[in-house]
């Protein structure tokens, strides 16, 4: 019933205009993702308030969470008859996009940011679409690239909402899949308010391969040499160990 | 329980690689074929990115072939020049395999290349053997001889002519060296060891008695696939030493299930067996090769320079 009160006291405040900045102030469950052998995933609680100014007035706000993955360069290629066989033509590159990407918010995006603004601010699903090339191929590689990461569960656009406590707080939880890329991702807290971005809180969630699995991933591609005798090595004492031990038993 | 490959960037079932690998090592140990022409496509099929399935079944082949070699070097059953020349040309062809790989990965093309070579191969091989099995369960009891192998072909009348001792033979050295180029190829670009393609060449074309045969081409598969995991660690990145290891650890114990139990069925039943694997393997992939997919477009993450 209190928060109801305070709910309604907001919703006849939010009409007053800003005079001071709000900001707000973000916090994670984690900074480090450690891909062991057994990694099958990470829940990533986003947390945070919303400080008020000094205005005595109080804004409606609504708050949008992004999480980038970090950024590569893909080729995205499309599947075309060629004598009866269906083969990969058309590469088209797509530079700087996030390996992950993961968007939330209090209400539906489309309803609290002015189109403009996400534009603007790069924020949703049109970040993705800015750029100068407008041709009809690449527009249709990026939606490509867009529905492939989506289904694959690497970029989510459709999460359950921020929860909000107490009018300022807020939560949120971002999974991250198992099969992640290795780097640092990136976290942003964007605080809106009359349909524009007031302002942003931004964090590093770092995520690496830790034990054994960096130990490989590091020596395959930092000495690879090494790393192929290595595995020949390996797998020559195995198969000496195999057979060693199955004459025992017989 | 899951397990992360630290090279392929994928998070897999332990056991499900595992029994894989035990799978393929009592079909190996039954048929005393090799393996990697059904375990490589098998990890295509369980999402292990074509380049690293490649490259990692080299490497697993190393561990097979290399247990199975030790067994016929104590009977001394190994023909050491010819194994030679043969892993000469298998080093020169192998090479050449990891290149054009290289190339066809930066393209886009190398699931195309892959997928094709094993449509191609594991239909002409799956058919000859269904084909060869059937009509020698039909003919079991019209007791034909089996034809004599000629001595003298073409090959004998080739220069550059060497004496094998162990195998009693005065022939030239260019067929067994194109023949060992053939299979480097094919263990570069397809992850087998080529086995089902050198030992009937070995039989047919070279005229080796068959006694030696299986020890000297595991020989010369010990090498080239040993040099091809370097290769393909050094120039694509992509042998997964986690995942070699699983499917090692599954392969040995299979195949020693698997000779067992070969002991026990008839050969021709068996190679009809192996032939219905081997054609539904490939029937699988023709599909996708054939079929109008689901998702017409494909991404793949550039390599980093």
């Amino acid at each position: 019933m209190k928060s109801f009160l305070t709910l309604l006291f907001l919703l006849t405040a939010s009409v007053a205009t800003v005079q001071a900045k709000d900001t707000v102030i973000g916090g994670l469950s984690t900074r480090n993702v450690s891909i062991n052998t057994t990694f099958t995933g990470s829940d990533i609680l986003i947390f945070g308030t919303i400080k008020r100014g000094d205005s005595e007035e109080i804004v409606l706000s609504d708050i949008i969470i992004e999480v980038f993955g970090p950024k590569t360069n893909i080729t995205v290629r499309r599947k075309k008859k060629i004598f009866g066989i269906w083969v990969n033509s058309d590469p088209i590159k797509i530079n700087n996009s996030p390996s992950f990407y993961s968007i939330v918010s209090t209400n539906k995006i489309d309803d609290i940011l002015k189109k403009s603004e996400q534009l603007k601010s790069k924020i949703g699903r049109t970040q993705f679409f800015e750029s100068k090339n407008s041709d009809s191929n690449y527009i249709e590689a990026i939606t490509a690239k867009l529905r492939i990461k989506n289904k694959d569960g690497y970029y989510s656009f459709n999460n359950p909402p921020v929860k909000v406590k107490e009018t300022s707080l807020f939560s949120a939880s971002i999974s991250l899949p198992a099969n992640l890329t290795e780097g640092d991702y990136k976290t942003k807290i964007h605080l809106i308010q009359k349909g524009e971005v007031t302002n942003t809180s931004i964090d590093t969630i770092r995520v690496r391969k830790v034990g054994l699995e960096r130990w490989l991933y590091k020596t395959a591609h930092n000495s690879p040499l090494f790393y192929g005798i290595f595995s020949v090595l390996l797998a020559l004492f195995s198969g000496w160990g195999a057979s060693t031990i199955f004459r025992r038993f017989q | 329980m899951q397990v992360y490959l630290p090279i392929a960037e994928v998070s897999v079932n332990i056991f499900l690689v595992i029994g894989l690998g035990a799978l393929v090592g009592i079909l190996s140990g039954m048929f005393g074929v090799g393996g990697g022409f059904l375990m490589t496509p098998l990890l295509f099929f369980i999402g292990i990115p074509p380049a690293v399935a490649v490259a990692t079944e080299a490497n697993q082949i190393v561990a097979s072939s290399f247990s199975g070699a030790l067994a016929h070097f104590k009977r001394r059953a190994v023909d050491l020049k010819m194994g030679l020349i043969l892993l000469l040309g298998g080093l020169l062809g192998a090479s050449v395999g990891v290149y054009i790989f290289k190339i066809l990965k930066e393209i886009g093309q190398v699931e195309l290349l892959v997928t094709l070579c094993y449509v191609v191969f594991l239909g002409i091989i799956g058919s000859l053997m269904f084909f060869e099995s059937l009509s020698a369960i039909t003919k079991r009891n019209s007791q034909t001889k089996p034809s004599k192998i000629k001595r003298h072909t073409w090959v004998h009348r080739l220069p550059l002519k060497m004496r094998f001792r162990t195998s009693n033979l005065y022939i030239s050295a260019i067929p067994p060296f194109f023949i060992g180029v053939l299979v480097g190829i094919l263990a570069a670009v397809m992850g087998v060891g080529g086995g089902f393609i050198m030992v009937p060449a070995m039989i047919y074309i070279i005229g080796m008695p068959t006694k030696v045969v299986i020890g000297t081409s595991l020989f010369q598969i010990i090498f080239v696939t040993a040099f091809t995991t370097i290769m393909h660690a050094t120039q694509n990145y992509t042998v997964d030493a986690m995942l070699a290891i699983l499917l090692i650890l599954g392969g040995v114990v299979g195949a020693q299930v698997g000779v067992r139990l070969g002991v026990k069925l008839r050969a021709e039943q068996l190679r009809i067996l192996l032939s219905i694997i081997v054609l539904s393997v490939c029937f699988k992939l023709a599909l996708d090769l054939l079929l109008t997919p689901n998702e017409y477009f494909s991404i793949m993450v550039d390599v980093k320079k």
